[in-house]
């Protein structure tokens, strides 16, 4: 990574936001930069493969770019463009016919290719026992699997809350439904997760091992 | 407290949201119960888990891609969002599918063509006597049920023909504008609508919708008092046209609208569902429905609104009462004509001013039968079992 010689370096994401809408389409590249990880991490999550990710994280930017001149800068880039990615996320999940789980993780291990490449024995090893001296990483990628796995609309819970570290309010306000709501979303996605967590890694989670 | 009503609220006791008395006895409740105790143990190892997750880095050439998108997206984006041409897209493409109508004809004038008769602007305009008993029914009472909108100018007006010319009406009274130029405007909505019904074959449709019956002006007294965000949705054939009729009406009216949120567009196959959400003085409320109403096809299936706190008007909606499995954006049996489904009650948006209030207005083409998110977020919201 070696930005260095860009113009645009010292400058905030208001000033960048200004110089692109004043037709100097580099700012926007460092604007990308910028918050690029956050916004494909948080798209990874909530679809659980790289490829989507990636697909969903470009056409974020791409309105992102689109808006530009209207963005009204009530609210910082970042957090306007992170309301962005969520939409997109979103209303893309609603014209998709909704998948079965297996099919769901089938697509999520054939999207995956650089992250994970012991996705799939990770996943055929859950039955027997090597959990048991399974390394940090590895149990990591458990978690992550067991996510992915999860109904998409829980799963858009777990990513906010424990993820993004949003609270109810703001999640609230992302969704467009009440607190109420997301309490209630929220506690179910975990319950859920905690039940898939408990049949991929077993005793060892349950009893609270290798926590 | 008992084990049920605890294991409900680990998760926002985990979180800190519950507040202190709540808390409090949950903490009790775990004290004196070793079952919820192991639950909320294992709750905690859940979540802790997540949160151990790495963050997943954009692939090196992500930000070459997007560049590319945006580069190939050429000059036109940033400045694509002006208002102006927006205003005046409708017309143009009104005029071309007139001119194409018109050469399809394969006459000297279009003035007069007979064969054609049902798909001609003109046509449409002349048949407007001979027509207008029975078409006018709703748009009258409709007009006639909401007090100072446009009532008296209404009636003394032309008979309005398709719905389309609704719009004409509607802007007159919202812009204030003095009959003379109002009729005109009238007669650009007529020929517009026309041009564009017949484009998508669905003036037929239009000319026999029944009666508007819903009193909207009364559904939205109650919300204006509430100041809660509302979400309509039109079903419209043409849902760009409808959109882009909106946007400029939105902007002669000085509505204010959101962009940001207004991005959303969908189209896969012949699914469309796109939205603008606009921030509307509440006193003007009723005129932005009454607008809202016209750009629906037909418009008595198009609108029924509702408050967050109306339940008569909910019970009158039963896609907002659908199964469960309609709820995660799946399509349904039927498409969803609810019109209204009102954001839920605490999420009023009126806060940026005072007295404004925020409507979000889907526009889904009749073939799409899929829920907006909104919608089942407060299906969701009907089911979940809040205490």
């Amino acid at each position: 990574m070696k930005p260095a010689e860009s113009p645009f370096r010292g400058r905030n994401d208001g000033e960048l936001v200004a110089a692109c809408c004043a037709g100097r389409k580099e700012a926007f590249g460092e604007l990308v930069a910028r918050h690029q990880d956050r916004i494909f991490n948080l798209a990874f999550r909530l679809t659980g493969n790289r490829d989507d990710a990636a697909e969903m994280a470009q056409e974020t930017f791409l309105k992102a770019y689109r808006a530009l001149k209207s963005f009204r800068r009530e609210s910082a880039f970042g957090t306007w463009v992170f309301r962005i990615a969520i939409n997109t996320v979103r209303s893309r999940r609603r014209f998709r016919a909704v998948r079965p789980a297996e099919v769901s993780l089938q697509t999520a291990k054939d999207g995956d290719e650089g992250g994970s490449r012991n996705r799939m024995e990770t996943l055929e090893a859950r039955d027997p026992a090597p959990e048991e001296e399974a390394s940090r990483a590895e149990r990591r990628r458990i978690v992550g699997e067991a996510v992915a796995r999860m109904d998409e609309e829980q799963r858009i819970m777990i990513v906010l809350r424990d993820i993004e570290g949003r609270d109810y309010g703001e999640i609230a306000g992302l969704l467009d439904c009440p607190r109420g709501t997301v309490k209630s979303r929220l506690h179910r996605a975990r319950m859920a997760l905690k039940e898939i967590l408990s049949g991929m890694l077993g005793d060892e989670f349950v009893a609270g091992g290798a926590g | 407290m008992n084990c049920r009503q605890a294991d409900e609220r680990l998760s926002a006791y985990l979180d800190g949201e519950l507040t202190p008395p709540e808390a409090e006895e949950v903490r009790r409740h775990l004290a004196s119960c070793a079952a919820c105790r192991a639950a909320f143990e294992q709750l905690q190892r859940t979540v802790q888990a997540v949160k151990d997750l790495p963050v997943v880095l954009a692939p090196k050439d992500f930000r070459a891609r997007v560049m590319a998108d945006v580069q190939s997206d050429a000059g036109t984006a940033v400045e694509k969002k002006a208002p102006r041409w927006r205003m005046l897209w409708p017309a143009a493409a009104a005029v071309l599918i007139a001119v194409v109508l018109a050469l399809i004809g394969d006459r000297p004038s279009p003035r007069r063509p007979a064969k054609t008769a049902e798909s001609l602007p003109e046509a449409a305009a002349e048949k407007r006597d001979a027509e207008s008993a029975a078409m006018t029914v709703p748009t009258d009472e409709k007009m006639r049920s909401l007090d100072g909108v446009g009532g008296p100018r209404a009636s003394a007006s032309p008979q309005p023909v398709f719905h389309a010319l609704d719009l004409g009406e509607e802007a007159r009274p919202l812009a204030d504008k003095p009959p003379g130029s109002a009729a005109k405007l009238g007669g650009l909505a007529l020929k517009k609508e026309s041009a564009e019904t017949a484009g998508d074959a669905s003036a037929e449709a239009v000319a026999q919708a029944p009666p508007v019956e819903s009193d909207i002006a009364k559904a939205l007294e109650g919300a204006a008092g509430t100041g809660d965000a509302q979400v309509w949705t039109v079903v419209a054939p043409a849902p760009y046209m409808a959109r882009a009729r909106l946007n400029a009406l939105a902007v002669e009216n000085r509505w204010h609208i959101m962009p940001e949120e207004s991005l959303d567009d969908r189209k896969k196959g012949e699914a469309v569902v796109l939205r603008l959400v606009l921030n509307v003085p509440a006193n003007q409320l009723t005129a932005l429905a009454q607008t809202v109403k016209t750009l629906s096809q037909p418009p008595a299936k198009a609108v029924l609104l509702e408050s967050a706190r109306n339940g008569e008007m909910r019970k009158e909606a039963p896609a907002l009462t659908a199964p469960a499995a309609d709820m995660r954006g799946v399509a349904t049996e039927e498409p969803v004509r609810t019109v209204a489904a009102a954001r839920a009650p605490g999420r009023a948006r009126a806060d940026a001013e005072r007295d404004t209030i925020s409507v979000t207005v889907l526009f889904r083409s009749p073939e799409s039968v899929i829920v907006p998110p909104e919608a089942a977020a407060i299906m969701e919201v009907e089911t979940a079992p809040e205490e």
